[in-house]
């Protein structure tokens, strides 16, 4: 069943992990206010992200982002000329993903618009769309953060081959689990790329993980070969986190150059929050080179989470499958190889 | 009763996982304690064989809870819980992991230290030590059932 109605301005709403956030997309994938909130500090203390507080901090900020989005856009925060409401329905921490699809249901009912239900990973697949509306398909994504790792052939919007995912923890886990470990905070992710910096990535001999010629990941064996490592507690941390980085990017770079040996691409995409890395940026550079495809490396503020990106999934899914029951429900497991 | 299993690579945790899902029954709380890296993940996922869950078993440490079906006798869900950012008993208790378990399913839950005030003698606890010298791991079960007979690999 596709959608009848016109479909221009969509306000997007993401609250699936700890980011609360809120922006308005217009039909040709431009970004017209993007805000978000991260409750990030709130979770420092507690070296990670921490659900029910997240859930509260949610509700919390939520109309304050939604309505300074539509401000910015121009639009009347009360009643604001938009055509539908995006809404990320899964995957992510279910405590969270109601507050968000609540508040949808609640706007969409005030200013009589459809709300659209969308997968969080698929909103990353749409990141790369809204910082290069001209991209040319296919495109290999690495998406790569917290919660997930997968390896995606993009050939436009809707149509994903997912090749690998991760068989244990994600990218990003490990690294907040490993910084965690060596007593750095959290998110892990940017102190372990500052520190790694200044570290010697030779320093502590660390086996390669999933050599084979699949395209699945995994870091679970990375971590324990980092914590369990002998002498590892009297080295520098920064050679320990030069080291741990430098395996990760080894693996997650080696999937992806199979990817674009065996696919053929137009261009290569990072998405997700480890996608900043600094890293894993210039080898993916690199990569892009050696292969003369097009590269497309999110700014930091596509990164992270945010709502654009499920706005414009969320424009594609209105336009292509129409608008959610009225029943839509979170989806906590919600995977990408059932959108594919 | 009280069960050991030593294991010295990655696979053996695995099949000890497997062959402790035998001794579940619906209702069941297993608290999983030991080290980073020391193979929690690995013996939920032996488990999860155990209770033929057919789809693959990841760290649930962003998603907290992840239900998996089952296709193994009375058990129809396996619930994979992570409590590595959980601070403080009351977000334990907000999980709800009892009222979960109540219609035909288990509990696992890595990282379980905090919740075992949550549950005192009505949980298993399965502690995963580590080995400094060769690397081993010593599996060490605690349940409240008495006269149940130690499944497969495991010794009383």
């Amino acid at each position: 069943m596709t959608y009848a109605g016109p479909v221009g301005v969509v306000l997007g709403i993401e609250t699936s992990c700890d980011e609360t956030a809120a922006a308005v997309v217009d039909e040709n994938y431009h970004v017209i206010a993007s805000r978000i909130e991260s409750s990030i500090d709130e979770h420092r203390d507690f070296g990670g992200v921490v659900p029910e507080l997240a859930g509260r901090a949610h509700v919390t900020h939520l109309p304050g982002v939604v309505a300074g989005a539509l401000a910015d856009a121009g639009l009347d925060p009360h009643r604001p000329a938009i055509d539908a409401i995006a809404v990320t329905s899964g995957p992510g921490l279910v405590g969270s993903l109601v507050v968000g699809l609540s508040a949808a249901k609640a706007y969409a009912l005030a200013w009589e618009v459809p709300v659209v239900g969308v997968n969080h990973l698929e909103g990353h697949l749409f990141a790369p769309l809204l910082e290069h509306p001209d991209l040319a398909w296919p495109v290999v994504t690495l998406l790569v953060s917290g919660g997930h790792t997968a390896l995606v052939v993009v050939r436009g919007p809707g149509r994903y081959e997912v090749l690998g995912e991760t068989i244990d923890d994600a990218a990003g886990e490990a690294y907040d689990k490993v910084a965690r470990w060596l007593g750095l905070g959290y998110p892990g992710g940017p102190v372990i790329d500052a520190l790694a910096a200044t570290g010697d990535p030779t320093a502590l001999r660390l086996p390669a993980s999933m050599v084979g010629p699949g395209f699945d990941f995994s870091f679970s064996g990375l971590k324990t070969a980092v914590v369990r490592a002998r002498g590892v507690t009297e080295m520098a941390p920064a050679d320990v986190a030069a080291s741990f980085q430098e395996a990760a990017n080894e693996q997650l770079v080696r999937k992806l150059r199979g990817a674009l040996e065996v696919y053929p691409a137009a261009g290569v995409a990072l998405a997700g929050g480890v996608a900043a890395n600094s890293g894993l940026r210039a080898r993916v550079r690199q990569l892009a080179d050696e292969f003369g495809v097009a590269l497309h490396l999110p700014s930091a503020l596509m990164c992270t989470d945010n709502a654009a990106m499920i706005a414009a999934a969320g424009r594609y899914r209105l336009v292509h499958d129409g608008a959610s029951d009225p029943t839509l429900a979170p989806r906590p497991n919600w995977s990408l190889q059932e959108l594919a | 009763m009280r069960w050991r299993c030593r294991c010295s690579q990655a696979a053996d945790t695995a099949a000890a996982g497997e062959d402790f899902a035998a001794a579940l029954v619906p209702g069941d709380v297993v608290l999983l304690t030991g080290a980073l890296g020391a193979g929690k993940t690995t013996f939920v996922q032996g488990v999860a064989r155990g209770l033929g869950v057919a789809e693959r078993v990841t760290s649930p440490t962003f998603t907290m809870v992840r239900p998996h079906a089952c296709r193994r006798g009375a058990i129809a869900t396996l619930w994979h819980a992570d409590l590595y950012r959980v601070r403080s008993l009351d977000e334990v208790w907000d999980l709800a992991l009892g009222e979960l378990v109540e219609e035909s399913a288990v509990a696992l839950v890595e990282w379980g230290e905090l919740a075992v005030s949550a549950f005192g003698r009505d949980a298993w606890t399965v502690h995963v030590a580590v080995d400094d010298e060769d690397e081993t791991r010593l599996l060490e079960a605690v349940g409240a059932r008495a006269g149940d007979d130690a499944p497969g690999r495991w010794e009383s």
